[in-house]
């Protein structure tokens, strides 16, 4: 059975009714697509970041990704993996993306070195998944005045300057203090992984 | 404990630049550089990004699901901007095609497939005239929809089946063939048989011919004057909509006053003044053609270098005489006798140039009435100025006004209607008159 017609086609999944629950309302493709979008977001999201290499042009991807995802979404074969699939399709919007951002004078890797970075990273989901649980250890271990400002720091609504108004300081303190956090995190990230190879 | 290469650090610092979108061209050249030396620099960005992501998860507390309901609720507006600009680029782009396609049959129109048609010519031109236009000359063309504001001076027109005389200051626009509207000033309009339903408009009242003479005078502060000479005219007060509220059938010796703001429709009395300005400049002239302009106000002296008219010849409407005796005038080809009764107009031709001028002239007059004679003599001239010449008005009374037949040339057309001239500019005296005397008859 063919599940869009010509009105679908021109559909994206958000014209899924968005206020409704999940589920609820929907019919069960789309209740389904949404259920293993929603399982893999933050892994796209992943894919995405490491292509455009910000978090605006990770969400600009996501967003156009997921319209792409739900439209290719019936070549989709059920029985294999939707997050290989998902992600694939992801890292072609992010490297298309990319070279839009190029063409209009803007920063962004070649080509050859972005298939390099999805060839690695896919080949490494297992070791970023492990340095991922590391670093929520060491977060843990951060003091929660730290953890609480870096988490400030990283909210998608948030600036530095914002940041900086709120808290009276500048800028620069600001950036200067999040660098240095940054840094604990990543050192502690990099003795965690040495003691456990070691 | 596993130790970073300073190159692995740079690449850190690099990603973490690329991050906070604080990189650059050249620390993106350095990160690809790196990149492509080593892999371990390739994985050390991968990792860096992966840890930045981490973070990002890590201080959204939201769900997956909220999260990913986030991103579709984010996306549907998304689409629905999307659509508003498909939507409104659709319609700018509709506009703009059509205010192309408008343009361009615009340009059509007013250059040369689709000129607006013609409804008459310029007949006669007062020498005072001013034109907010372009200079305005005999013979040129006025079109449909065109205005034409004089601040000052007549201007005749000759419309299909009327004449149409403009007294400035004032303006008015060629609605139609057999309509026009008045914003402010004077006209005054002979319409013949066939012209029988000209109408003009002014804001607050429209005046239809039913084949007359008539004078339409409007002005912002006192409104709508109209006056019937000859035959009748049908006037309709209108109110804000256009729409008349009010009618006056008007004949001849009427007169009329309309004012909207007061919803005033009354009769009052009729004058012959308002028609004087073109009594004086025009009379029976039809038309003017060549180097020849009317006059608004008789100069009081006609003699040698009192009335310069260094660029043209002048022809001004003198006394109107009915005959009660025969009368006797040197013509041009000899002594002409005019019945008892015939009523006459005479016109003054006049040519003053100064000696600074080396070209000569040319033009002629048509009236309504046929010449019956034409006098150029000295004596001949002196012999009319008593009856025909406006009152008070000083003649020169040396012997040299008159036409020098072998070097000036004067002609009357064959329907003895027109009369052309060529007057020649030879020192020591410029002065060159002729009196033409025109059988009453106008339309």
């Amino acid at each position: 059975m063919s599940r869009r017609n010509v009105d679908q086609d021109e559909m994206s999944p958000f014209q899924i009714n968005p206020h409704s629950t999940m589920g609820a309302e929907q019919s069960p493709l789309e209740a389904n697509f949404l259920r293993q979008l929603s399982a893999n977001h933050r892994f796209l999201y992943a894919c995405a970041l490491t292509i455009v290499g910000n978090p605006n042009d990770a969400n600009d991807v996501i967003q156009e990704a997921c319209v792409v995802l739900w439209q290719k979404y019936d070549e989709f074969d059920r029985s294999s993996n939707f997050r290989k699939w998902a992600c694939t399709i992801t890292f072609n919007v992010a490297k298309n993306f990319v070279r839009r951002r190029r063409r209009h004078g803007q920063t962004g890797l070649c080509d050859e070195l972005l298939a390099r970075v999805v060839q690695v990273r896919t080949a490494e989901s297992e070791l970023l998944e492990l340095r991922r649980e590391v670093l929520r250890d060491c977060l843990r271990k951060l003091p929660s005045a730290d953890k609480s400002f870096l988490f400030d720091c990283y909210q998608e609504s948030s600036s530095l300057v914002e940041l900086s108004r709120q808290q009276g300081k500048t800028v620069a303190a600001i950036y200067s203090k999040l660098k240095r956090l940054r840094q604990i995190l990543a050192r502690c990230v990099h003795q965690r992984l040495g003691s456990g190879e070691d | 404990m596993a130790s970073e290469s300073p190159s692995t650090r740079e690449v850190e610092q690099l990603v973490d630049l690329m991050f906070d979108s604080q990189i650059d061209g050249q620390g993106m050249d350095r990160l690809q550089q790196l990149m492509w030396e080593d892999q371990t620099h390739l994985q050390a960005y991968i990792h860096r990004l992966d840890f930045h992501c981490e973070l990002l998860d890590q201080s959204d507390h939201k769900s997956s699901e909220a999260a990913t309901l986030d991103m579709i609720q984010q996306i549907t507006l998304a689409s629905a901007r999307q659509e508003s600009q498909k939507y409104w680029r659709a319609t700018f782009l509709l506009t703009s095609c059509a205010s192309a396609l408008a343009l361009l049959l615009g340009w059509l129109y007013y250059s040369t497939i689709l000129v607006p048609p013609m409804v008459g010519t310029i007949a006669s031109l007062s020498t005072d005239l001013q034109s907010v236009e372009t200079p305005l000359e005999l013979g040129q063309i006025i079109r449909l929809r065109q205005t034409l504001t004089i601040p000052q001076g007549i201007a005749t027109l000759q419309l299909p089946h009327l004449m149409l005389d403009i007294i400035g200051p004032a303006s008015v626009r060629f609605e139609r063939e057999n309509r026009v509207s008045l914003a402010h000033g004077t006209i005054v309009a002979k319409v013949q048989p066939e012209g029988i339903g000209f109408t003009v408009v002014t804001p607050e009242s429209e005046i239809v011919d039913l084949g007359t003479e008539f004078l339409v005078e409007h002005s912002a502060e006192k409104g709508t004057h109209f006056s019937v000479r000859r035959g009748a005219a049908q006037a309709r007060l209108l109110d804000w909509r256009g729409l008349p509220t009010h009618v006056l059938d008007l004949t001849a010796s009427r007169a009329a006053w309309f004012q909207m703001s007061t919803r005033t429709a009354k009769e009052v009395n009729y004058s012959v003044t308002p028609y004087r300005p073109v009594d004086e400049s025009r009379g029976g002239i039809r038309r003017l053609t060549g180097a020849l302009r009317t006059v608004t106000e008789a100069p009081e002296s006609m003699a040698s270098e009192q009335f310069t008219t260094p660029n043209h010849m002048l022809v001004m409407p003198e006394r109107q005489v009915t005959l009660a005796a025969p009368l006797t005038v040197e013509g041009i080809n000899g002594p002409v006798t005019i019945p008892a009764g015939t009523t006459l107009r005479s016109y003054l031709i006049h040519y003053d140039p100064t000696a600074l001028v080396s070209f000569a002239p040319r033009g002629a007059v048509t009236f309504w009435g046929q010449i019956a004679a034409l006098v150029v003599s000295s004596s001949g001239l002196t012999a009319t100025d008593d009856p025909f010449a406006l009152p008070g008005v000083q003649f020169e009374p040396r012997d040299f006004r008159q036409l020098e037949l072998e070097e000036d040339e004067i002609q009357i057309s064959d329907d003895r209607k027109t009369v052309s001239f060529f007057f020649g500019v030879s020192p020591p005296e410029f002065l060159d008159q002729a009196r033409v005397l025109v059988i009453e008859e106008s339309p």
